[in-house]
């Protein structure tokens, strides 16, 4: 059974990012070695492929990071806790441990 | 946590931006996609990668932008405020043109291209067979090269 150029064009832009399966690698170099057509698509797929991934790398990242203590609300700790660890990070320096003073509690290390 | 910001927060940052041609949105949604990741962290099954299941709520939270926003400017204009500065004209070129295609399309092109999601991988993402995956994703960078060709219509 032959494969259309159509199927195997569908294929190309996961040949192009080398995601596709080892099955669907072989499909696509098979019929490639024999068409002209569908080499050219796939020079064509890498291209645009390129300059995607620049394009989209051209882009700023992340201006902010995480907001831990919204984490830490949204996951529902107690809001005695989220107060303590806000109140925390105003007089700690990074990494040192901090003792809520609750002795079923052990020492937080609170990254600011 | 921290380490999965620091490994998947660019990716996702650039991803959502790409979409939604804001910063303070693409933020507000990475943000949303890592409180709903820790909220929902009991559901995630580990039947696909982590990067792919945060991809996944990432674009509902995208999705739910793009309702709620107005209409978007200009898109050479929307281009040159969405790049770092420096960037070339090829480059704001390339999102003038980007910007210019359908939300779905833009979707696939990214998570193909950019993300480098297999495509079982998409087909998860967006909850449609594969078989739709790789047809949308044909029609999807085609009409991508007629818009960076200079062409607008079929």
């Amino acid at each position: 059974m032959t494969t259309s150029c159509q199927e195997i064009q569908e294929l190309l832009p996961w040949i192009a990012t080398q995601t596709a399966s080892p099955a669907e690698r072989r499909q696509v170099f098979a019929h490639i070695a024999v068409c002209a057509t569908c080499r050219r698509e796939l020079v064509e797929v890498v291209a645009l492929a390129r300059r995607v991934e620049s394009a989209t790398e051209a882009l700023p990242g992340p201006a902010r990071a995480v907001d831990h203590l919204a984490l830490l609300e949204a996951a529902g700790l107690p809001p005695l806790v989220v107060e303590l660890v806000r109140g925390a990070r105003s007089l700690v320096r990074e990494g040192v441990p901090v003792s809520l003073g609750l002795p079923w509690v052990a020492p937080l290390t609170v990254h600011v | 946590m921290d380490e999965l910001y620091a490994r998947l927060g660019s990716r996702l940052s650039r991803f959502a931006l790409s979409l939604l041609g804001d910063r303070d949105a693409a933020q507000d949604v990475v943000q949303e996609t890592f409180l709903a990741a820790w909220q929902g962290a009991g559901s995630y099954q580990g039947g696909s990668s982590v990067s792919t299941w945060l991809l996944g709520i990432c674009r509902n939270k995208v999705r739910d932008q793009l309702r709620r926003r107005p209409a978007a400017i200009e898109p050479l204009e929307e281009a040159r405020g969405l790049v770092s500065p420096g960037s070339g004209e090829e480059t704001v070129e390339f999102w003038a043109c980007f910007r210019q295609m359908d939300a779905n399309d833009q979707e696939l092109i990214q998570l193909v291209f950019h993300q480098g999601l297999s495509l079982q991988e998409v087909a998860e993402v967006l909850g449609i067979p594969v078989g739709t995956v790789k047809s949308r994703t044909f029609y999807a960078r085609r009409r991508l090269r007629q818009l960076l060709r200079g062409g607008d219509s079929e």
